[in-house]
């Protein structure tokens, strides 16, 4: 059992350190409460429409997937891991031309395997999100199947 | 007027997102596969090794949207307005595979 303190920090480190955490630029914004925010800046390479420079939806999908992951981590004392069930995404509109993104989840409910969680993207004005999300994880990762190799 | 392949081509060579995940795909007759190689920056769980969950969500979403490209001769990106993923089990270290169907288009006879 570690302290919370601890545990804050280890989610710290997850929300940014994780390979594709760190190739898309995550950076922490908050954390604690059950409740995690990531922001993600604008880059060239990360553009999903070349007329208009806006960045790939599938920068949001992976940026609310993960901070997704760590509202989840906020809301638990210990260190463990968590895999993603189903991940609903609702476009609202595109996000402004060469704006980077921000993320906030609320992990809602928490029980001993499962994880539900709820996630918003915007841009500029939180009030005014590109995307919401909502998702289910299961703690401790996925068991394997049977028969499955190892 | 341009062939499917030209106009997937296009769409693969347009985008720089596809450029940053490595996906490719392949056009054989009018069936699609979105090929993503794996990637070190593509991890998500550095201990299993496995793809992030955001990878394979997007990676899906780009081959719907590549599949489009296909089906739907446009001189832009079409826009996603929802997804939902179901996620089986986690992606292992290896190129990873994808096809879409179109069930419906508005403006082009669905496949």
């Amino acid at each position: 059992m570690i302290s919370p303190e601890d545990a804050l920090k280890a989610a710290a480190h997850m929300a940014t350190a994780v390979p594709h955490a760190a190739a898309l630029g995550f950076e922490l914004v908050s954390i604690g409460d059950n409740r995690g925010a990531i922001r993600t800046p604008w880059r060239e390479e990360l553009v999903g429409d070349p007329a208009t420079g806006v960045i790939a939806s599938g920068v949001v999908t992976a940026l609310l997937d993960h901070c997704c992951g760590l509202a989840i981590t906020a809301g638990k004392r210990e260190a463990f891991s968590t895999a993603t069930l189903d991940l609903r995404i609702d476009y609202m509109r595109p996000a402004a031309p060469r704006m980077g993104i921000i993320a906030e989840a609320h992990c809602y409910k928490l029980t001993r395997s499962i994880a539900f969680v709820r996630a918003q993207a915007w841009d500029e004005d939180p009030t005014d999100p590109i995307a919401t999300a909502q998702a289910a994880f299961i703690l401790n990762g996925p068991a394997p199947l049977p028969g499955a190799p190892t | 007027m341009s062939t499917p392949a030209e106009q997937l081509k296009t769409f693969l060579q347009s985008v720089p997102y596809i450029r940053f995940l490595g996906m490719t795909a392949e056009l054989a007759g009018d069936e699609m596969t979105a090929i993503l190689p794996f990637a070190p920056h593509l991890i998500g769980n550095t201990f299993l090794p496995a793809l992030h969950g955001g990878v394979i969500g997007a990676f899906m979403e780009m081959t719907a949207l590549a599949q489009l490209s296909v089906v739907q001769e446009t001189p832009k990106v079409h826009k996603t307005i929802d997804v939902t993923i179901e996620y089986l089990r986690p992606g292992r270290s290896m190129t990873t595979y994808a096809r879409a169907t179109c069930a419906r288009s508005a403006g082009a006879s669905p496949m």
